[in-house]
């Protein structure tokens, strides 16, 4: 490595995350320590469950199998997620930018050292995320997983020991005895508080017998469910005695040609569905049937290679790992791996190519910032002039800066797959209490679901409204007449409202309004509304700036107890919904969460109006290492 | 008038402006001159409130200008050394903030920033992002900027720095026709030929501290030098050029 590749190297690896356009004072090493102690604390919290499992002996094998895979595709789509969140925070240093080439091109330094030395510091920190990330957890999680893991051989198929014969004319006395357990005693209820009722036909030479018990009458009727197990199994005998069929025929062949790709593992034989040792899931995770009496009416072939699995890329490379572990039991999935890296690897190329041949020529010549067109620039008054003014600029900033829409999306991104989780989870969507119809009655999952995605506008917009997007064009608000007490409040309030408030609000108004009954419909849009303007309030709480204009030191950001923090909040966003939930049915209950709800938003108004500065602010400055504590001897004023 | 008593501004405890008095008169256009370093754009940020005074008085109309920072910033201009902008506006969207800022009436701003831009042929361009803006037609924001409200005082610190010959004649005009016009205007540059042309008086800086302070015919007289570039020289200069270039040739040869 020559010289200038190292220098460059090092100058990129430590500017990922530019500093310099955020605060004057920013400590590079202060973040990044930061960065890498959120990372190994989240390791260590992926770790903790190891050691339960460790201490755990004598897993039966399905269950271990269980928890390997599971372990497995969590550290993976984690580490999928910090690969993404680090795309999204360092997009900015991904390629050469036009201050490099400014830099750089007046020295005698080579365009492709320039472009090799961006490449390697951008490789080098994604290296490094990932094996910070997996500092512990990538070395725990094997260990222990390797001391539970037992061979598990297919257990040979044996007959179990057949029940002795009953006459038809017995049934009854049989049957009596064996329910009398779960019969209460008088009234002859099955499992009473259930309804559960059970009934046995039996045609035995012409004549029926009936016999009922629980909550079944004798006229009941009941779906089919499995006793078709039982017919087609029948069936399935009867035609292999015919030699129709063979029970070691693959089940692939049987089918339409093109349905289910040949494995590269051991097929599905007849034999193995007639005795549920196939693997194949006892329902699809994407049936969703429109005639539940009919479940798999509109369930066609093309409907079964759409699973969860198959959409899901941290399944994709769970079957990647478990094939370059040896095990071809996903080699689909892997397929699908093999393909994604595919073209990851060549999109990422092109770009790269592109870049160096065409881009980091032109680079020069191109604006940072999208120009505007001359339709675009129009935007209304936001009240008075300096609410307007202060708004529009806002505004404008926010719509034309990549790197403060980028933040905010990362915000949005990380609700989003909050909501998505907690809607898609069939566990977490029962633990929530939410039922089968998700989207057409007020539950818990999409209640707390469009709270946290206000939360995170809310937090998010505070964030980048943090974030300056030109701190040396500041001036003109210090020298024009920007009065800093109670009207720049005023205007800075309002756009936080429209940037962070109006956009969820006006998006949950639509969808509310059309999937839920009106009256809670506008019950939550009220709750959202108050919700909304409380945290406008918090977010105001000493921001004694005007949005995009004042520096910001990322040391202050304490990251790691963000974290802590996003998850009380989760626990707190879901406790609230649920009593929204109980009150949505209940209007004294409303009104008494709404009294609750508009009392905090006027006590963080007033408290908001009381921190109030006279002054606004445009530099944060780092807290001092050593505090004056301003003694003097007796008599002598200090200096 | 704007007067500036004992003015002085530290830098963790090294003196960058010290003790500086001045003052200048409505319909005066005065010259602030000074090596690099001497403390002329300390000088003027303070004069704006971008910067804190150390020590010393600084009053508009014989009123302390922090008594009443709004009143006062309602009636100054300003003309940075740097011509930073936000690049992600428009002129026109950026001057449109600037008379919001202000307070400005809405309809009558708007004609004038259409005049302004006509004038200082942006026009064309008004809707195009400053960063697509070469630095003189920047230079041109910011003297729009600064003339918006009509202000009482301009503080003009390198403005000619950037424009083209035509631009920075009608710019010195423009300085003699507000200062004609009952304006206070206070000129920081290094083009000693505009601010021999433009003022009626210099005052000069060194170290922080001011050296001379007369008419610029005065101080031809006392000092019996012919142009103001010897005068300064005189004054402020302590390097002999000549010598300088001499040894810099000579480190670039060995």
């Amino acid at each position: 490595m020559n010289l200038p590749f190292r220098v460059l190297f090092r100058e990129f690896l430590f500017r990922m995350v530019d500093l310099e356009l955020l605060a004057p004072k920013g400590d590079m090493g202060k973040l990044l320590g930061q960065f890498a102690a959120l990372l190994i604390f989240l390791s260590l919290g992926f770790t903790l469950p190891a050691f339960a499992v460790g201490s755990a002996s004598g897993l039966p094998g399905q269950v271990s199998l269980l928890l390997t895979l599971s372990a497995e595709h969590f550290l993976i789509a984690t580490t999928m997620l910090v690969v993404g969140l680090f795309a999204v925070l360092s997009w900015d240093s991904t390629f050469p930018n036009r201050r490099d080439v400014f830099v750089l091109a007046p020295l005698p330094v080579r365009a492709r050292t320039l472009f090799l030395s961006k490449i390697a510091a951008v490789a080098a920190a994604l290296a490094l995320t990932v094996v910070t990330l997996h500092a512990i957890a990538g070395i725990a999680w094997p260990a222990v997983l390797h001391s539970q893991a037992v061979a598990q051989p297919t257990p040979v198929l044996t007959y179990g020991a057949a029940l002795p014969p009953v006459d038809a004319d017995e049934l009854e006395a049989v049957l009596d005895r064996d329910l009398a357990p779960a019969r209460r005693a008088g009234s002859g209820a099955l499992a009473p508080g259930t309804g559960a009722g059970v009934v046995v036909g039996v045609v035995h030479h012409g004549v029926r017998r009936i016999f009922a018990y629980g909550t079944a009458k004798p006229a009941s009727i009941f779906e089919i469910g499995s006793i078709s197990k039982t017919f087609t199994g029948l069936l399935l005998a009867q035609m292999v005695v015919q030699e129709k069929v063979a029970l070691d025929e693959p089940v692939r062949r049987l089918l339409p040609p093109g349905t289910v790709a040949r494995p590269s593992g051991r097929e599905i034989h007849l034999l193995d569905l007639a005795t549920h040792r196939s693997g194949l899931p006892s329902w699809p995770d994407n049936l969703k049937p429109a005639d539940r009496a009919n479940p798999f009416a509109d369930y066609g072939a093309a409907d079964l290679n759409h699973g969860l699995l198959y959409w899901s890329p941290s399944y994709w490379f769970l079957g990647l790992f478990q094939q370059l572990s040896g095990s071809p039991a996903l080699a689909p999935l892997a397929r699908r791996a093999w393909w994604g890296l595919a073209i990851c690897v060549t999109l990422t190329a092109t770009a790269y190519l592109l870049s160096y041949f065409r881009t980091l020529r032109k680079i020069v010549e191109e604006p940072d910032i999208a120009p505007s067109s001359r339709g675009w620039n129009w935007l209304p008054r936001f009240g008075n002039p300096l609410a307007t003014a202060v708004t529009q600029f806002s505004l404008r900033t926010l719509f034309r800066s990549r790197h403060h829409r980028m933040i905010l999306a990362f915000y949005w991104g990380i609700a989003f797959a909050f909501v998505i989780f907690i809607a898609k989870s069939p566990g977490v969507r029962r633990q929530m209490g939410g039922g089968d119809d998700l989207w057409h009655q007020p539950n818990v999952p999409v209640l707390a679901g469009s709270v946290l995605v206000l939360c995170a506008a809310m937090v998010g917009i505070r964030v980048v409204a943090s974030m300056p997007l030109e701190l040396r064009a500041n001036w003109i608000f210090q020298v024009t007449p920007v009065p800093g007490g109670p009207e720049s409040l005023a205007a800075v309030r309002r756009a936080l409202y429209l940037l962070g408030l109006a956009p969820v609000w006006s998006a949950s108004v639509a969808l509310f309004l059309w999937l839920w009954p009106w009256p809670s419909a506008v019950g939550h849009l009220a709750v959202l509304g108050i919700l909304g303007m409380a945290l406008t309030e918090l977010c105001l709480s000493g921001f004694h700036k005007i949005p995009f204009t004042c520096s910001y030191l990322p040391g202050k950001s304490q990251a790691n107890m963000a974290v802590l923090g996003f998850l009380a909040l989760l626990f707190l966003i879901v406790k609230g919904a649920e009593v929204e939930r109980r009150a949505l049915d209940d209007a004294a209950t409303f009104v008494k969460m709404g009294v609750v709800l508009g009392a905090l938003a006027a006590f963080a108004r007033w408290r908001t109006s009381r921190s109030l500065e006279s002054e606004l602010r445009f530099e944060e400055e780092p807290a001092p290492a050593i505090f004056a504590l301003d003694l003097h001897r007796d008599g002598v004023p200090p200096a | 008038m704007l007067e500036l008593r004992e003015v002085a501004k530290s830098f963790s405890g090294i003196p960058a402006v010290d003790g500086v008095s001045f003052s200048v008169q409505a319909g005066e256009v005065a010259g602030y001159l000074g090596p690099n370093g001497s403390g002329k754009s300390t000088t003027l940020k303070m004069i704006t409130g971008i910067m804190e005074m150390t020590s010393g008085q600084i009053l508009f109309g014989g009123q302390p200008i922090q008594r009443d920072w709004i009143a006062y910033k309602r009636c100054m201009g300003y003309v940075p050394e740097e011509p930073h902008l936000y690049a992600h506006l428009s002129a026109l969207e950026y001057l449109t903030m600037v008379g919001q800022l202000r307070e400005l009436p809405p309809k009558s701003t708007r004609e004038k920033i259409a005049g302004l831009l006509r004038l200082f042929s942006l026009h064309g361009d008004r809707h195009s992002p400053i960063s697509n803006y070469s630095k003189g037609m920047r230079q041109k924001v910011l003297w729009a900027a600064a003339l918006l409200h009509d202000p009482e005082v301009l503080l003009l610190d390198e403005p000619f720095s950037g424009l083209d010959v035509g631009s920075a004649l009608v710019m010195r005009s423009l300085i003699q026709e507000l200062a004609a016009r009952g304006k206070v205007v206070l000129l920081s540059s290094h083009e000693l030929e505009a601010v021999e042309q433009v003022s009626s008086r210099v005052i000069i800086l060194h170290r922080g501290k001011v050296v001379a302070d007369d008419s610029i015919e005065r101080l031809r007289t006392l000092m019996a030098l012919p142009r103001l570039e010897d005068i300064f020289s005189r004054l402020a200069v302590e390097q002999d050029p000549a010598a300088v270039s001499r040894a810099i040739a000579d480190l670039l040869r060995s």
